[in-house]
């Protein structure tokens, strides 16, 4: 059995339309691969930016895996919600990348999309 | 986790640096506090745990940031990965009317490989949940506060909490390792130019 240690963290999110942003992560890996320790998912801290556009979440992720095999590699599944001055929450953004498969210390950027929705769905996000 | 025949049965990390200097603009006359954070395999066998800087106030010739220049210096050893130390800072400063306040909380794991590493960690403080709290908050000087910053290293609960960053803190490390390899764990960098990027690198690309 091999065994893999994640351990870091979600910086943060920049490039997003709106401030006040929190996410929602979640690790997920095949069958063959077994959470020995850590947390496999949770959500940030909601953070309004005093100055620039970046939100800082600084969330930790140490996670510990025991595998019998390569599939199934582990992904980080990111999901960024805007939180507004009412205390709701709108989605801006779905995106994943893969654990790097080679030990060291990397530094990571993930692309993010939403769902764009017909033109009454697209009318309707106003309100 | 049990030793092999003959082999170590744990390694150790053993951390030198400093907290260099903060940038927090519109706040002066700060000092800083640090602690760290481990998991249940990890025990610290040297140095100190935890420390109070100086308050250091800008300069003419530097507007922007502050010194401090604080030494870190401890030694870990463990069996276990997991719960790979993180160093917890917290800022504070005079307000208005002479209160300390927090500027700001911040963390950053001790990097993993050995060698010379630089971060630079935002550093953010909870926010009060209505206006009238943020009023009073102003005219008491009682602002909102966690009850231990240790929280700011951990993954559980943080999603009710609302928060502001505004500021950064730069920090150097000297990591060296001790049995890493023996016990079975692979940390060599990656064949990037430098061993380890920095965090905020690959945020101010936008």
């Amino acid at each position: 059995m091999a065994e893999l240690h994640v351990i870091g963290q979600l910086v943060g999110a920049s490039g997003f339309p709106q401030r006040r942003l929190f996410c929602k992560w979640g690790l997920h890996a095949g069958s063959a691969w077994k959470l020995l320790e850590g947390l496999r998912e949770g959500q940030t801290q909601v953070d309004d930016p005093q100055a620039g556009d970046v939100a800082y979440w600084c969330h930790p992720i140490d996670v510990h895996y025991a595998t019998k095999g390569l599939q199934g590699w582990p992904k980080l599944h990111l999901e960024v919600w805007h939180q507004d001055s009412l205390g709701r929450s709108e989605l801006l953004g779905y995106g994943f990348c893969h654990v790097p498969s080679t030990p060291g210390c990397h530094a990571l950027t993930c692309v993010t999309w939403r769902p764009r929705g017909t033109w009454g769905e697209r009318l309707r996000r106003f309100w | 986790m049990t030793a092999g025949a003959g082999g170590p049965g744990v390694f150790l990390v053993a951390v030198n640096g400093q907290i260099e200097s903060g940038e927090f603009p519109g706040f002066d006359d700060l000092y800083c506090k640090f602690c760290f954070v481990y998991g249940q395999d990890w025990v610290p066998t040297a140095g100190l745990e935890e420390g109070i800087s100086q308050i250091t106030s800008k300069s003419d010739v530097s507007p922007t940031t502050l010194i401090w220049n604080f030494p870190i210096e401890i030694t870990f050893k463990s069996t276990n990965p997991s719960g790979w130390p993180q160093i917890v800072v917290s800022v504070y400063g005079p307000d208005f009317f002479g209160n300390d306040v927090v500027r700001g909380y911040g963390a950053v794991h001790v990097p993993f490989t050995p060698g010379r590493h630089k971060r630079t960690i935002a550093m953010f403080v909870p926010e009060s949940t209505s206006r009238l709290q943020k009023f009073t908050s102003w005219f008491t000087g009682r602002r909102p506060e966690f009850t231990d910053p240790k929280v700011v290293a951990q993954g559980e609960g943080r999603e009710v909490t609302r928060v502001r960053s505004q500021g950064f803190v730069t920090i150097s490390f000297n990591v060296v390792t001790k049995d890493i390899k023996k016990l079975g764990y692979d940390v060599s960098p990656t064949d990037m130019q430098t061993s380890c990027v920095p965090i905020t690198e690959g945020i101010h690309k936008y």
